[in-house]
């Protein structure tokens, strides 16, 4: 992914499998969400991504993404320990985060909302019911929800 | 009597003793004093005696005198006699008279002077008769005249005079002796006398009041012999009172209850005799008739006889001579004791000791071997000869043979029930020196011959090397167990990443065969677009399979969280999820009244989807399907149940239904992973419930549950 932030991304999406990004970014792309979407593929560079640092260093916290697409099962720092640091961390813990995971493990969805998850959502094997999913979320979340007001944000 | 009286009654002999010793001196003092009074008397005699001689004497010389004289006057001759018989008496007389006085040496010097008068004057008279006849009377004149006789002749009156005045001053000396010595023998006498009177109402004193003791004593005695024949009677043991010739004096009232006989026809009757005969019995005999002389008395002589109304009797007959000082008579006691229920009893005991499971020794407090039974001489090898009177040590090994005898000592002072050193080890010893493992259980009782302790002792080699064997089976099973617990979490956590991993390329397939399927449909030819359809109904179905193993063994890795549930509620939410599937099909549901239930409500959720699910798939051949749910009760238990009239199964199959991946129907007929019973029975299990199923082929099944953690919260919703 590239330092290009002449347009601002409002979805960040956090998945470390390629066929996933392809798929989720196709499901996107089709419901006309993913015009600015970013994908971190591992939970570190999602970090740096939210927290405007290293490579992302030049982004500012006056334009925060819209939603956060987090996968639970990442390389380096795992999901849950970057929806911590975001929810705990006043300049980030506004951004609404849906856990998109193949698990529907009881303790993930737990700690995902203890830690402040604002949604949690079981990637569906069939990809017709995924992309119908993806529809709702980025309606609800992009379109029908009114975010927290943010300099960034129109 | 009291000590005093007895100590007064003591002073009676001695106050006897005096008074005799008092009497005995009367008697020597009255003798001797009769020894005096008849020395007295000889004197007294003797004296008179003197006096006399003294005047025959003097007779003679006056019969010389005369005699001579006449014969000189007148020439008779007559005259003659009486002089010549006193001139031949004289000399007699004088020797008389010096004998009597022999011990008087003064009257002898006065018979000495009186003996040449007398002999003088008898001279002078003979020469004056002499003279007489020759001269005649002429001659006699001057004879007379010249009176030289007369002369002599007083001079021979005056010395007898002198004498016979000695021996009466003689006799009135003595006489004063007897006189004083008498009235000392008086005073004597009658110090004595009152002597022995104090001491004889001394005596009578003493004997009365020791009469009185005495009369006390009897009283005493008389009491205490009514006393003791109270005691007789009252003793249970019967008694019997024989004579030396065994004939019955007397028995007492536990004889006559005991043997139902009569005081008539028992008393006086000979032993041998009583009853029919009953106790003519031939041991008893020399017992009676040579033991008991020689020895005083026997003991525990066991006899066992028919007792006529009674029957057969096991008595025990002690016999003791008893000496009857009164009469001097011997008379035996015979105590009888029946033992016939104590014999029964010992025989109960015994029959016990003998069927018991467990060898048995009894033994005393010294640790001799009273007792053993079958068990134990089977146990040990050897015979109960060798074993009584033997001490207990004799069973156990060598090496703590010492220290057992200090445990018995121990035991002994302090007996109670309990195991014989718990949790150690004891070992026996048989007599072929075979060691084996034993467990001895010891109880103390008390018996007439004083404590005993009886040991039960058990084998226990085999029950040893058991519970080795069991204990090595425990800890291989716990190591398997453990081993199978970390096989499971494995299996778990291997399923948990499996299904999650599996799930990502299912997803993957099924996304790009239906982006392949939308965008490039066009270009695919018929053959191409159904094989897309295959390929995504693979993957569907193989995403399904995972989900169902994922939620099996989820179940099977979460805790349960228990609360009052309605299942009711439950059970039209399940068929609300499946409004999809039943979709233009004709169901009728019929969901009877069902309870509350405490339960893990996601996992029961889960219970009623797969059974409602399973119902609604088997009865889509129906024209109509009905799906019922209720609840019944059957032996005490609350169960529920989700039939339908469905395609059923034959029941031959039951057994594998709720295993995971079994499947009893075609996938082409009715699809399924096989995993949703399993993951049901887990749920119930979990629950501690059961589960199980009645199906008929073609006829509709019934699944039913409970649910063993409440299911009987009643109620309905």
């Amino acid at each position: 992914m590239t330092a290009d932030f002449t347009r601002e991304a409002e979805i960040l999406l956090v998945e470390d499998n390629p066929d996933d990004v392809e798929l989720t970014l196709h499901a996107l792309r089709s419901e006309n969400l993913c015009n600015n979407t970013h994908v971190a593929r591992d939970g570190e560079e999602a970090m740096d991504f939210l927290f405007c640092r290293g490579a992302y260093a030049n982004r500012s916290f006056d334009h925060p993404v819209h939603l956060v697409l987090l996968d639970l099962k990442l390389p380096k720092v795992d999901g849950l320990e970057v929806l911590r640091a975001l929810k705990s961390d006043t300049r980030t813990r506004r951004i609404p985060v849906i856990i998109l995971t193949s698990s529907r493990e009881e303790s993930d969805l737990v700690r995902s909302y203890d830690l402040g998850a604002n949604s949690y959502a079981q990637k569906p094997v069939d990809f017709g019911e995924f992309r119908d999913a993806i529809r709702h979320l980025g309606l609800y979340w992009l379109v029908v929800n009114i975010p927290p007001p943010s300099k960034g944000w129109i | 009597m009291t000590l005093l009286e007895i100590q007064k009654s003591k002073l009676i002999f001695p106050s006897f003793a005096l008074a005799v010793l008092v009497l005995l001196l009367a008697g020597l003092g009255a003798y001797r004093q009769n020894g005096r009074n008849v020395a007295a008397e000889q004197w007294v005699q003797h004296t008179y005696k003197v006096l006399g001689e003294l005047n025959t004497t003097l007779s003679s010389m006056q019969d010389v005198e005369t005699g001579s004289r006449g014969y000189v006057l007148t020439g008779e001759k007559s005259y003659l006699e009486p002089f010549n018989n006193a001139v031949r008496l004289i000399p007699q007389e004088i020797q008389h008279l010096r004998q009597l006085t022999a011990d008087n040496p003064e009257q002898q010097r006065r018979l000495d002077a009186l003996e040449p008068l007398i002999s003088l004057r008898v001279r002078t008279a003979d020469a004056d008769i002499v003279a007489r006849r020759i001269h005649g009377p002429s001659a006699a004149e001057q004879t007379l005249s010249e009176g030289p006789g007369k002369r002599s002749m007083d001079a021979i009156r005056g010395a007898i005079a002198k004498m016979a005045a000695a021996e009466n001053q003689l006799l009135q000396l003595r006489s004063d002796e007897l006189r004083a010595s008498n009235a000392q023998t008086l005073a004597f006498f009658m110090v004595l006398v009152v002597l022995l009177v104090g001491l004889l109402t001394a005596v009578l004193f003493l004997m009365r009041r020791n009469a009185a003791a005495l009369q006390r004593e009897l009283e005493l005695t008389e009491k205490a012999r009514a006393y003791a024949e109270n005691i007789v009677d009252t003793v249970r043991q019967p008694l019997l009172v024989l004579d030396a010739e065994l004939r019955v004096q007397s028995a007492n009232l536990s004889f006559y209850r005991i043997f139902q006989v009569t005081p008539q026809g028992t008393e006086g009757k000979p032993l041998y005799e009583l009853g029919n005969g009953q106790w003519d019995i031939p041991a008893l005999r020399p017992l009676l008739a040579e033991i008991l002389p020689q020895h005083t008395s026997f003991q525990d002589f066991e006899v066992e006889e028919d007792v006529p109304g009674i029957g057969r009797r096991t008595m025990l007959l002690s016999a003791r001579k008893l000496f009857r000082v009164g009469n001097n008579t011997e008379s035996i006691l015979l105590a009888i004791e029946d033992i016939t229920e104590h014999k029964k009893a010992e025989a109960t005991f015994r029959g016990l000791l003998e069927a018991a499971p467990d060898a048995m020794v009894i033994v005393n407090q010294q640790g001799d071997i009273v007792l053993v039974n079958a068990q134990l001489e089977k146990l040990f090898g050897y015979g109960r000869e060798d074993l009584i009177g033997r001490k207990i040590e004799i069973l156990v090994p060598e090496r703590f043979r010492q220290k057992h005898v200090q445990h018995r000592a121990d035991f002994s002072v302090h007996p109670h029930l309990r195991e014989m050193e718990v949790g150690l080890e004891l070992y026996g010893l048989s007599k072929d020196n075979r060691e084996f493992s034993i467990d001895v259980r010891l109880s103390p009782f008390e018996t007439a011959e004083g404590t005993l302790i009886s040991g039960a002792i058990r084998d226990i080699t085999e029950s040893k090397r058991a519970e080795a064997q069991l204990q090595q089976l425990n800890a291989e099973l716990k190591e398997r167990a453990l081993a199978l617990e970390s096989a499971n979490h494995e299996l778990e956590a291997f399923t948990y990443s499996v299904s999650h991993d599996l799930r990502a390329p299912l997803r993957h397939m099924d996304g790009f065969s239906k982006i392949l399927e939308e965008e490039f449909a066009p270009q695919l030819p018929a053959e191409g677009q159904r094989m897309i359809g295959r390929i995504r109904a693979g993957a569907r179905q193989a995403g399904e399979l995972v989900d169902d193993l994922l939620s099996l063994s989820r179940v099977g890795r979460t805790e349960l969280k228990l609360e009052i549930v309605g299942l009711k509620g439950v059970v039209e939410g399940a068929i609300r999820n499946l409004k999809e599937e039943a979709q233009g099909r004709e169901i009728e549901w019929r969901v009877g009244e069902l309870p509350f239930v405490e339960c893990d409500a996601g996992l029961i959720q889960q219970v009623f989807a797969n059974l409602l699910s399973n119902a609604l798939k088997f009865t889509r051949p129906r024209a109509k399907a009905v799906i019922e749910v209720g609840t019944r009760k059957q032996d005490g238990q609350t169960l529920v149940f989700v039939r339908d009239n469905g395609v059923g199964f034959s029941m031959k199959y039951a057994d594998k239904l709720f295993g995971v991946f079994q499947r009893l129907h075609r996938p082409e007929d009715f699809e399924g992973t096989g995993v949703g019973l399993a993951t049901v029975q887990r749920i119930v299990h979990k629950h501690g419930g059961r589960v199980w199923a009645e199906a008929e082929l073609d006829k509709g099944a019934m699944f039913s549950f409970t649910l063993g953690c409440g299911l009987g919260v009643e109620g309905a919703v």
